[in-house]
């Protein structure tokens, strides 16, 4: 590894963290422009992130067909209701 | 203040409370029905100390206390498993470079917007979900399956952002790696 390109080019590492931060929050101009320079040239990275958006996708999918969440918690708090009439 | 009004000002907190109380306790502890029954505790136990409750801190502030007691109790009792094998980011990389037998492979995806409708393929998504250590999971499902903003999370969670994202970095590197193996190049 040549450290003085460590200014201009992410490590694969670096990259795929920018790539989750940026599901998350913006980027900055910078942050931006180095991320596309090191996805232009590199294939492991390039995969990672189309991997990763495909994940995010599946997980959002699930989230959205996963209604029962709301209806566990009615469920949780009517027992707990139950509960403390009884007590 | 007699009983009655105890109840019904409990009842009151259960419908304003429980969602978060339970969140909270899920992060804890990963444990869907122990979670509930730690809730549930936690009320009851506000019931009986409604008198000493007054009124001085917050409710929201005195009801998560309880739950907290009740959490450390409960590890106390019960040793932490701590046999999850935290993948760091040096299982992936070295120098910063991916690990040969780690960088990604290409994923044959006939068709995305079904994948989900493949059962099988479902199981292994939520096999590779669980499999994360539980302060993981805990954060993939509350910024998936609540929806929740990140900044909420953080807040619940008591983390940083940056935090954060580190996190689901490391969570996305090892369930990446796990629906690699165990679907996308089996």
């Amino acid at each position: 590894m040549k450290k003085p390109t460590h200014y201009i080019w992410y490590s694969c590492q670096r990259a795929t963290e920018l790539i989750e931060k940026k599901h998350i929050t913006e980027l900055s101009a910078i942050e931006s422009v180095k991320l596309k320079l090191h996805l232009g040239i590199c294939g492991a990275c390039t995969k990672y992130s189309r991997q990763s958006e495909l994940i995010e996708k599946l997980a959002k999918e699930i989230a959205a067909r996963q209604v029962e969440t709301a209806t566990d918690l009615l469920f949780l708090q009517e027992r707990i209701i139950r509960k403390i009439e009884e007590q | 203040m007699n009983m009655d009004s105890a109840n019904e000002q409990v009842k009151i907190w259960v419908k304003q409370f429980s969602g978060e109380l339970y969140s909270w306790a899920f992060y804890k502890t990963s444990d869907k029905e122990l979670s509930e029954d730690m809730v549930q505790d936690t009320f009851v136990a506000a019931l009986k100390g409604f008198k000493a409750f007054k009124g001085e801190s917050e409710v929201k502030t005195w009801l998560y206390g309880i739950l907290k007691n009740k959490i450390a109790d409960h590890y106390r009792k019960q040793q932490r498993r701590s046999t999850v094998k935290l993948d760091t980011t040096s299982d992936y990389f070295v120098n910063g470079h991916w690990k040969e037998s780690e960088a990604p492979k290409e994923w044959a995806v006939a068709d995305e917007t079904h994948l989900l409708d493949d059962l099988k393929f479902k199981s292994v998504l939520d096999g590779c979900i669980n499999k994360l250590p539980g302060n993981w999971s805990a954060i993939i499902r509350l910024k998936f399956i609540d929806d929740k903003e990140s900044k909420i999370v953080c807040q619940e969670l008591e983390i940083t952002p940056t935090n954060y994202w580190q996190i689901i970095h490391r969570a996305k590197l090892q369930l990446r790696k796990c629906l690699e193996l165990n679907w996308f190049a089996a």
